[in-house]
């Protein structure tokens, strides 16, 4: 995934040995998923995967189905603004009941750069809560990252999305957040792409989105990159976080409380 | 049909590979390539389309990190998918099950041979202590077995697998990875050449920054889980690392060590284990030659590789990529003129290159760098076509009882803080 993660799980002794396995054991299972889900490596199942013919059902483990369901419920609501196929989404046939995948046609190459770092994070924070982690907070590349419980002495992770003085402040109680950027703010030479207009995309210069899932919202995060707005059918769910382009904020969802302006905070 | 890969011997009493490359008949294919202006000897990557089988079902018993890597690897393996998972820890399983679609799972050995007629070949991924009981059992049911390596913690442990495999008419394979990795076959050809010529010493190092200790969960207790840092069954590092890398040099040279002298502490993970985390070693080899092995928990640099000096050039291994480095005296060979090479501070390597005959033909030799996939999927692949041939596997029991023997003595000579003969008669 190209980036580093950071798991710190608060309350604990360091040194103790159990507590180092458990976030050792996370680690393995990023480095795992990497191995599987980069684009860069000749041996990764995504490259395999991509090099399937045309018409043939692949088995995949469910894990995976997973993580292709989260991309096509996230395509669906954006109107294609999140395409882990370089537009052609659609030419993937998903069967549920045989946890199969079909390419419809030839050359679809896939890319979950979008939302790999999320999906990992909601593996690694599922398992960090089933060892008895109560308090702990897991990031990839500063940009996604999830809360298990608060902080040790009870009040929630407060996470800054951007800078300057009016940034937003997140608080995060079980909770994930994701923050997406355009090239720091040059949408025209944006690393995003917008597949509807096969160019660019020029939508938003940053989005954050919060909600339950890290996966979900890194998923969402690109999306908005695109369509700069919150489309219709995004799941009502999930807060977003998007500029005005005259200034402020424009939060919606039902984790707007749990949002605070830099300024606001500061005079608290 | 024999299950296991009987080494024949070759010129010189230099041991065949499983395609019957010696010494002599590598320098006559290399020079036939060379009229043809190849790059390189020809080296199979995976399995020829005739060696498709048509659909071994496999188990895979044991689900912790190695069997999820299994599992994982199974996934791109042609004309094989596992139909059944056993581990006997409910979460393991339930998590194993998630990446192996449609298998069935088993909470216990019993209750998968239960079920024998839902597959035809067993990969046995378990705890190193518990690989005899359980391989013994599956080799005697007469299904193709795959064991992981190092094959046992005992000398008499391996010996027994190993006489139990000799007497199956089934696919027995051990899993000594180097000996099905293209690049590590591509490197022994030249080794066996005069590329290399005289070896007159050799190194090896695994490091890794990690505990070893594995979180404890489902109702286990800590011993079963951290069986590797538990002195009454541990074969440490130099037993669960180091047999993969001793197993290198005895394929290479044909030589096993005569002796051992090791050493190890406790440097970093201070946690009240006595299973050092750190150790060197100093393998004697009949011939005067020595292995120096260093293996760490404590720093990850450079990772694992093997490395060979002989007198013409050295050839070091990192388990994806090969280089060899030329003496300034040695003679040049023609294909190296169109070789890949890479800068390393003050010294140019060769790549060696899998395939690069071809890949040179399509102007791609740069995009062979590096394997495209795992040495665990290479083994694999190799026990899952020898099924389809009927052929043996890269690696026999054999081979892999003999390799841990060393290793076992290797940990045996760091705890005992003595110098420790290699006795392989058990095992030969």
């Amino acid at each position: 995934m190209g980036t580093r993660f950071e798991i710190v799980i608060a309350g604990c002794d360091a040194d103790r040995g159990d507590w180092r396995a458990i976030a050792e054991d996370a680690m393995e299972t990023v480095a795992h998923w990497h191995a599987r889900l980069t684009r860069f490596e000749r041996g990764s199942f995504v490259r395999w995967l991509s090099e399937q013919p045309a018409g043939l059902a692949v088995e995949v483990d469910r894990d995976f189905a997973d993580l292709l369901d989260v991309c096509a419920q996230v395509w669906r609501s954006s109107g294609g603004a999140l395409d882990v196929a370089g537009g052609r989404f659609g030419s993937i046939l998903m069967d549920p009941a045989h946890s199969s995948v079909t390419m419809r046609e030839p050359g679809v190459v896939l890319d979950f750069g979008a939302v790999a770092k999320g999906f990992v994070i909601d593996l690694i924070t599922d398992d960090l809560r089933a060892s008895g982690v109560t308090s702990a907070i897991v990031h990839g590349g500063t940009s996604t990252v999830r809360a298990i419980g608060g902080t040790p002495s009870g009040d929630a992770w407060r996470v800054q999305v951007g800078d300057g003085a009016d940034a937003p402040i997140v608080e995060l109680r079980d909770a994930a957040l994701s923050v997406s950027r355009n090239d720091d703010g040059a949408p025209v030479s944006g690393h995003v792409i917008d597949h509807t207009a096969g160019k660019a995309a020029s939508g938003a210069p940053l989005a954050a989105v919060l909600g339950a899932s890290a996966a979900a919202c890194d998923a969402w995060s690109t999306a908005l990159i695109v369509t700069g707005t919150r489309p219709h059918a995004m799941d009502s769910q999930i807060t977003s976080i998007l500029p005005r382009p005259a200034g402020g904020w424009h939060i919606q969802g039902p984790g707007a409380h749990a949002v605070r302006l830099g300024a606001e905070v500061g005079a608290a | 049909m024999s299950g296991q890969g009987r080494s024949e011997m070759g010129q010189g009493g230099v041991p065949l590979d499983r395609h019957g490359l010696d010494r002599r008949s590598f320098m006559v294919r290399t020079a036939g390539g060379l009229a043809a202006m190849s790059l390189m000897p020809a080296v199979t990557m995976g399995r020829s389309a005739s060696a498709q089988p048509s659909g071994v079902r496999v188990a895979v018993i044991g689900a912790g990190r190695q069997g999820r890597d299994i599992l994982g690897e199974f996934a791109r393996i042609p004309g094989a998918s596992v139909t059944a998972v056993c581990d006997m820890n409910d979460r393991r399983l339930a998590s194993s099950l998630r990446r192996a679609a449609g298998a069935e799972g088993h909470a216990s050995v019993d209750d998968l041979m239960n079920a024998a007629d839902t597959f035809d070949a067993v990969v046995v991924a378990t705890p190193t202590p518990t690989h005899r009981a359980i391989g013994e059992r599956a080799i005697a049911s007469g299904k193709h077995v795959y064991l992981e390596c190092p094959l046992a913690h005992t000398v008499e442990d391996c010996a027994a697998l190993a006489s139990a495999a000799r007497s199956s008419d089934a696919v027995v394979a051990a899993g000594l990875q180097g000996r099905a990795n293209p690049v590590y076959s591509l490197a022994r050809g030249f080794f066996l050449s005069d590329s290399v010529r005289d070896c007159v010493s050799m190194r090896a190092q695994h490091n890794r920054k990690t505990s070893w200790r594995l979180p404890v969960r489902g109702g286990q207790s800590d011993a079963e889980v951290n069986w590797r840092l538990n002195p009454e069954v541990s074969t440490g590092l130099a037993g669960e690392w180091g047999t993969q890398q001793f197993d290198v040099f005895h394929w290479y040279t044909g030589r096993y060590p005569v002796a051992v002298r090791g050493w190890g502490s406790v440097r970093l993970h201070k946690d009240g284990r006595s299973i050092p985390d750190t150790i060197n070693c100093i393998l004697e080899f009949d011939d005067g030659t020595v292995l120096d092995y260093a293996a760490t928990l404590a720093n990850s640099y450079e990772d694992k590789y093997e490395v060979f000096y002989g007198t013409n050039a050295a050839i070091k291994l990192s388990w994806s990529h090969g280089w060899m480095f030329k003496e300034a005296d040695a003679p040049t060979q023609g294909w190296e003129v169109y070789a890949n090479r890479q800068q390393f501070h003050n010294d140019e390597g060769i790549t060696l290159i899998a395939g690069a005959t071809q890949l040179a033909e399509q102007g791609k030799l740069k995009e062979g760098v590096g394997l495209p996939n795992s040495s665990l999927w290479y083994a694999l692949d190799d026990w899952v076509g020898a099924i389809g041939e009927g052929g043996s596997p890269a690696t026999s029991v054999d081979e892999a009882a003999r390799a841990t023997a060393v290793g076992i003595a290797a940990h045996r000579s760091i705890m005992d803080d003595a110098r420790v003969e290699v006795d392989l008669s058990a095992v030969s």
